[in-house]
């Protein structure tokens, strides 16, 4: 195609004084151009991302006929902007006819201020809907060109076609559900900035904020006041009418295969169109890279094991081989060079012999009694691994046995007394209502009884620390862990020393799923004790087998359920007993029961509710935090049981459980009142419909009647709690730090670790927000208990959404300080920032803001009576499973999975969907295949190669869609979700198997063994 | 690592005459082993025991795979990959192929030997049931000559086989034994890769007119060593292919296998999944094609 210069009537040019920049930063709304590039013309420019090119040498300045700098060349490109423009309008005039109106370019450098608020080059090209025009800096084509190597006219003509297209959609209307969609995320945006509660204090070189009024809180004004926001068609909610805001894509962008793809992948909140990323671009709802993942792909992350010091030690432990006894006698072999070793017994313990926790239990080292198998009694160091090996092989620890429990019904039967004075580290009673005479009265009683088993939480990098411990020095430790100062307190009580003579530093660490919330305090204990003794640092790090043989896993579980429903199917009494295996001590137990009682009656209304939760003492290995904390165990045995109440009611289980939805106002079993919007509903709906599971329910009745193969698909609706239970948050008072440097370099402080969930990187991406600068120009300290804050350990699904609050608000503060110095507008561009932090270290100092976790005005928890307010915000979800079961094999497999939640604002969409598709993956291993084999009370099949965890040709597609509710006391918006995933797959599938087989299956996991049994019964019965 | 490595010695010659007279030696005890893959787990685990070794990884004169008008013989070195890449092999001998694919990932693919296989004398390999249907013998080899075995038979018991210490396996010789028989592979594992497994099926038929004229069927994971089902065999032989045949094959199955409840499975899955194994091959003329998921081919 040839083109002639025209007479530029297409253009607006709004050139300004600057010359042409070259290599600007390309933003989203470029990149997302350069994508649909690579689309369309085959060619993927996304992989020259990071080559950069060459630059081509400056154009050499000159007075252009604009009166502003310019070249010959770039003045080819105006003629070329104009003659592309001239001809596309051309072609559209003579599709629409009348109804074209005709557009024109702006030109600009570096910023420019549009009817649609202020933007700058890196925004990319962009269409104005509110002035009509399209807005480009030439500077885009370079870029197109240096980084992208997308040099030709093509690319440059359909950039500028591109945003023409979304003038015609602004003509045609077709934007409407686009702008609904901005609108949506705009009101986020003001709810976010007006805040109808404030959740913390911030506090700026020590005076406190004035509380926000309808102004943003020391926000820069940016986001704010532009096309006033448009209320979405979204849900309302059923008891103000206020409308939820639920954003939903267009549905052409659905459509669209990038669309379909980025909706199924990422959630519907991932990317949006250049127009609505005027100004700087929020960093919260991009999916910018991990924080620290080159430096994990690269090899340079450094994980305790790394770490080598002169003189170091390794360590290692010398266990129980028997399950409850009384210690006789330690014998070393003779023949080994014991003078070469450092050995440790509980004789050598400075401080006290005791595991801080919840209860003084548990011993760092058993003394004369061990409670099970694998319980640490000796310590030993030497300088060769090899040496300390054949070491640990020469201890005999002499035990006489005496007898043990072995399991919940043992335990409760409490023949024999291994705990306490009734084998019971915990129970709770919770009642509404009068559930005898409720049961007396319904129509239908469905009563049933569950069981889970024990789960491994398989972290790719087992437990380690090194520590360095002298009496004149203190103790000091770094290593795999997921809250420091958990550690730090555990050590303070071991060796007897004020906090600030410990010291703890969280060390790169390879995931943790719970299995590093309580477990390093003894290993970081371990270390020390040796390192104490020896006088040199002691490294100790576990191998697979050792993790898996001592360290702690999910609870078992044994729910009974009695339930009353009407005739009509509405629930009018649910009567659970919940029982969980703690293991030998109490550890986490206590809170691991509280979670799993208060979740039992899941996601419905029923006003009389009675549910125990008791948590027994067994001779195995304690059992301990893994994600969902109790609330997978209770909501397997509930969702499971929902569907045979549903058919006991003669109702379908979509149909049963939309009659008993809890609402928005309604109280929960534990006496919440439920103020925040819930719609599972609307939630329900959309897994139904992803999943097709209407058809596919009538196409398997008719094709499973003749295949070996029967499919089955069923589904769990449920939720989960956010943020430690109840008053929690106010006992711990977390604090998080923000710290600007002169630079214009933010550093967060906080205790909260990177554990492979993204904590860094939504940090970042938070703070980023609130103070209007680049995430990549924010740091996230090294959790060290020597310089960051104590705020809470990373636990319970609360580090985005308690913790980033936190990070947020002390963000804002360090804005605010900025903003009330007079050294920065509302308005600011990130340039500006970094100045303003120069000026105000020069002038006033060290420029730091912290914000501690304030309760929640309204929240109220009684803790003796156990009702309240158990948890500020809610995640919800209907997660749906499709199987196939063999019936020759008794093989089940997941074929799909559709895993659909709200999760309140989502902050980064791949490190969200990474989360679920993770939880996702762990469910279905706990549900099919997962099975801790305890033979003697010992972990048989402590291997890789026989403790089965999913490979990815065990897993199903797995489907992530979130809705988006904001939360006012979440970042952003933003509720937890670490945890969520974790409870719905395994209800789902059995429920699917259920429906491919007829049997009631009522445990996991569902191994083919297990199966078989249940068929055979079946076919014999 | 668990082991003690001092307690180990290692040798790895480069010609089979080196590897035969270290294994033939005075002092005695060498162990052979070929890729390893079983031998370092127990090694990192600390279970394996101390002693010396012989790898015979080193020797060229082990791999090859060599095609005759009879048949093929395949050295026993020949990796997984390497079977998994023969044309021959993938027309003529699909069951070993598709054992080869189940076997392990890539990388046990890439460095575990179908002699090793063999002589590992795992119950639970993958291999040697597909060996079994297709009348496979091997080529034993010692400083005091050479031997050709049927494999069948070979395995004595838990980890006893016809072999003795001075002695390696050269080559598996497979005849064309199967060509227009209907036959069937299936690993029933712990999952789809990765596994162990828990029952494996291999098996060949000569169906023509509706009756079973002649079969294989062997089978790993249900007894001590891996075995041949000759008494079903027999029970099946001339038999019309009937609904009324189930019975006969799982009432003959008893008594060629045993199987035992162990960490990966029970007894009473193993017998009842190896008898619907046998009855869904028989009755259902599609069960060869079924896929395999993680075949590479």
């Amino acid at each position: 195609m040839k083109w002639t210069p025209g007479d530029r009537s297409n253009i607006e040019d709004q050139r300004g004084r600057s010359g042409l920049r070259m290599g600007a930063p390309l933003g989203i709304g470029g990149l997302l151009i350069v994508l649909l590039l690579s689309w369309f013309t085959g060619v993927d420019f996304l992989s020259l991302l990071s080559g950069g090119g060459a630059g081509s040498a400056p154009p050499s300045a000159t007075v252009g006929t604009s009166g502003v700098a310019t070249s010959p060349e770039e003045e080819r490109l105006v003629d070329f902007v104009d003659a592309v423009m001239d001809d596309t309008q051309a072609t559209w005039e003579r599709l629409l006819g009348g109804r074209y109106q005709k557009t024109r370019a702006v030109l600009f450098r570096d910023g420019i201020q549009s009817a649609c608020g202020f933007a700058e080059s890196a925004s990319g090209p962009f269409y104005c809907p509110a002035d009509h025009k399209v807005y480009l800096d030439l500077g885009f084509f370079d870029e197109l060109r240096n980084r992208f190597g997308a040099s030709g006219e093509f690319a440059q003509g359909y950039v500028l076609a591109h945003e023409v297209g979304h003038h015609v959609q602004a003509l045609t209307g077709t934007d409407d559900q686009v702008r609904r969609l901005q609108a949506t995320r705009r009101q986020v945006r003001e709810r976010r900035q007006v805040g109808p509660r404030r959740t913390a204090r911030a506090r700026t070189g020590g005076r406190r904020l004035r509380p926000a009024t309808g102004r943003a809180r020391g926000l820069p004004g940016r986001l704010s006041r532009r096309v006033p926001a448009r209320v979405p068609s979204g849900v309302r909610s059923p008891v103000s009418g206020r409308t939820l805001g639920w954003p939903r894509a267009p549905r052409a962008y659905r459509r669209s295969p990038i669309a379909r793809l980025r909706a199924t992948r990422y959630g519907e909140a991932g990317l949006f169109h250049p127009w609505g990323k005027i100004g700087r671009m929020p960093a919260i709802g991009r999916s910018i890279p991990r924080k620290e993942g080159r430096a994990k792909v690269t090899g340079q992350a450094r994980y305790v094991d790394d770490l080598v010091l002169p003189g170091m030690l390794h360590g290692a432990t010398v266990r129980s081989s028997v399950v409850r006894g009384t210690i006789r006698d330690i014998r070393f072999a003779p023949g080994l060079p014991w003078d070469q070793f450092t050995i440790v017994t509980a004789a050598d313990i400075p401080g006290r012999n005791v595991v801080a926790l919840i209860t003084d239990d548990q011993p760092y080292l058993a003394s004369d009694r061990v409670n099970h198998a694998e319980e640490p009694v000796v310590l030993l160091a030497h300088p060769d691994p090899v040496m300390l090996e054949e070491g640990r092989r020469g201890v005999t620890i002499e035990i006489d046995p005496l007898p043990a429990v072995s399991s919940i019904d043992e335990s409760l039967a409490r023949r024999e007394i291994i705990w306490g004075t009734d084998n019971i580290f915990k129970s709770y009673s919770v009642a509404s209502g009068d559930v005898e005479s409720a049961l007396a009265a319904a129509d239908v009683v469905v009563a049933g009884e569950y069981e889970t088993g024990s789960q491994e939480q398989l972290y790719i990098e087992p437990n380690g620390m090194l520590a360095v411990a002298r009496p004149e020095d203190g103790v000091s430790v770094w290593g795999s862990m997921q809250c420091p100062y958990y550690v730090h307190r555990a050590l303070a009580g071991l060796f007897d020393l004020p906090s600030e003579r410990i010291r703890v530093v969280q060390m790169e660490t390879g995931g943790g799923f719970g299995g590093k919330e309580e477990y390093p305090s003894i290993i970081a204990g371990h270390a020390a004790l040796l390192a104490w003794k020896s006088g040199r640092p002691v490294k100790l790090v576990y191998d697979r087998a050792e993790d898996m043989v001592a360290t702690t896993k999910r609870h078992p579980s044994r729910t009974r359920h009695r339930t009353g429903v009407t005739r009509d199917g509405r629930l009018v009494a649910m009567d659970i007993d919940f029982v969980i295996d703690g293991g030998a001590y109490c550890t986490l137990s206590p809170v691991v029961l509280s979670r799993g009682t208060i979740h039992a009656p899941g996601p419905y209304f029923c006003p009389n509710t009675r549910i125990r939760g008791v948590a027994v003492a067994t001779n195995v290995p304690p059992h301990g935090a893994f994600r969902g904390f109790g609330a997978p165990q209770s909501l397997f045995a509930l969702e499971r049981h929902m569907d045979r109440v549903a058919e006991a009611a003669g109702l379908a289980p979509d149909e049963f459980r939309r009659r008993n939805f809890i609402q928005t106002g309604q109280t929960s079993a534990v006496g919440q009142v439920m103020r925040e919007p819930i719609d599972m509903n609307a939630i329900l709906a959309r897994a139904l419909k992803e999943s097709d599971y209407h058809a596919k329910k009538v196409a398997w009745a008719a094709s499973n009647a003749t295949s070996t193969i029967k499919k089955g698909i069923g589904f769990a609706a449920f939720m989960h709690g956010a943020g430690f239970t109840g008053s929690g948050e106010d006992h711990l008072a977390s604090v998080v730090v923000v710290e600007a440097t002169r630079e214009g370099r933010v550093r967060v402080l906080a205790a909260n670790t990177e554990i492979g969930q993204g904590t860094n990187t939504i940090f970042s991406q938070i703070a980023a927000d609130a103070l209007g600068i680049s995430p990549d120009a924010i740091d996230v300290a090294q959790p060290d208990t020597a310089s960051v804050p104590d705020s809470g350990p990373t636990v319970a699904s609360r580090t985005c959404m308690v913790v980033g609050k936190l990070v947020e608000t002390a963000a804002a503060g360090v804005a605010a300080s900025l903003t009330g110095a007079g050294l920065l507008q509302p308005g600011y561009a990130p340039a500006d920032f970094a100045t303003a932090c120069a000026t105000y270290v020069d002038r006033f100092g060290a420029l730091r803001a912290s914000a501690q976790y304030q309760a929640t005005p309204g929240m109220k928890w009684d803790d003796d009576r156990y009702v309240g307010d158990a948890y500020g915000s809610y995640a919800w979800a209907v997660y749906v499973a499709e199987v196939s079961v063999d019936t020759i094999t008794y093989e089940v497999h997941v074929d799909d999975f559709v895993a659909v939640q709200e999760v309140g604002k989502v902050i980064n969409p791949v490190l969200a969907t990474g989360q679920i598709e993770g939880g996702v993956a762990q469910g279905i291993g706990w549900a099919l295949y997962e099975q801790v084999s305890w033979r003697d009370g010992r972990m048989q099949n402590a291997q890789m190669t026989n403790y089965i965890m999913p490979t990815s040709m065990d897993l199903p597609p797995i489907r992530v869609l979130f809705e988006e509710v904001p939360y006012a006391r979440g970042p952003a918006g933003a509720k937890g979700i670490g945890e969520l995933p974790m409870d719905g797959a395994a209800p789902a599938i059995a429920n699917a198997v259920a429906h491919a087989t007829g049997v009631n299956v009522t445990a996991v996991p569902i191994t083919p063994e297990r199966l078989m049994v249940l068929m055979e019964e079946v076919t014999v019965g | 690592m668990r082991a003690f490595l001092p307690a180990y010695d290692l040798e790895a010659p480069e010609t089979l005459d080196a590897a035969l007279r270290l294994l033939s030696g005075g002092d005695g005890g060498w162990k052979p082993f070929a890729g390893g893959t079983d031998l370092m787990v127990l090694l990192e685990s600390g279970k394996l025991a101390p002693g010396r070794y012989v790898s015979l990884w080193d020797i060229e004169e082990l791999r090859g795979i060599t095609v005759s008008e009879d048949g093929v013989a395949i050295g026993a070195l020949t990796t997984y990959s390497d079977v998994l890449a023969h044309p021959v092999l993938r027309a003529d001998f699909p069951l070993v192929v598709r054992a080869a694919a189940e076997t392990g990932g890539v990388a046990t693919q890439n460095r575990g030997t179908l002699g090793g296989n063999i002589a590992n004398a795992s119950p639970a390999a993958d291999t040697p049931p597909a060996l079994l249907v297709y009348d496979a013998e091997l080529d034993i080899v010692s400083v005091r000559g050479t031997r050709r075995v049927p494999y069948d038979g070979f395995h004595k018991g838990y980890k006893v086989m016809d072999l003795a210490p001075d002695e390696i396996i050269r080559r598996i010789r497979l005849p064309f034994a199967r060509r227009g028989w209907r036959q069937a592979y299936r690993k029933v594992g712990t999952r789809r890769a990765q596994a162990i497994s828990k029952v494996c099926f291999a098996a060949a038929a000569d169906v023509r007119d509706g009756t079973l004229h002649d079969a294989r069927i062997a089978f790993g994971s249900v007894a001590p060593t891996v075995v041949r089902c000759h008494v079903t065999e027999h029970a099946l032989r001339g038999r019309r292919i009937d609904p009324g045949i189930a019975a006969v094959a799982r009432q003959a199955l008893t008594a060629d296998i045993a199987p035992i409840d162990d960490v990966r499975s029970t007894a009473r899955y193993r017998m009842r999944v190896a008898g619907n194994l046998l009855v869904d091959f028989l009755l259902n003329d599609d069960n060869s094609q079924r896929p395999t998921p993680n075949s590479q081919s």
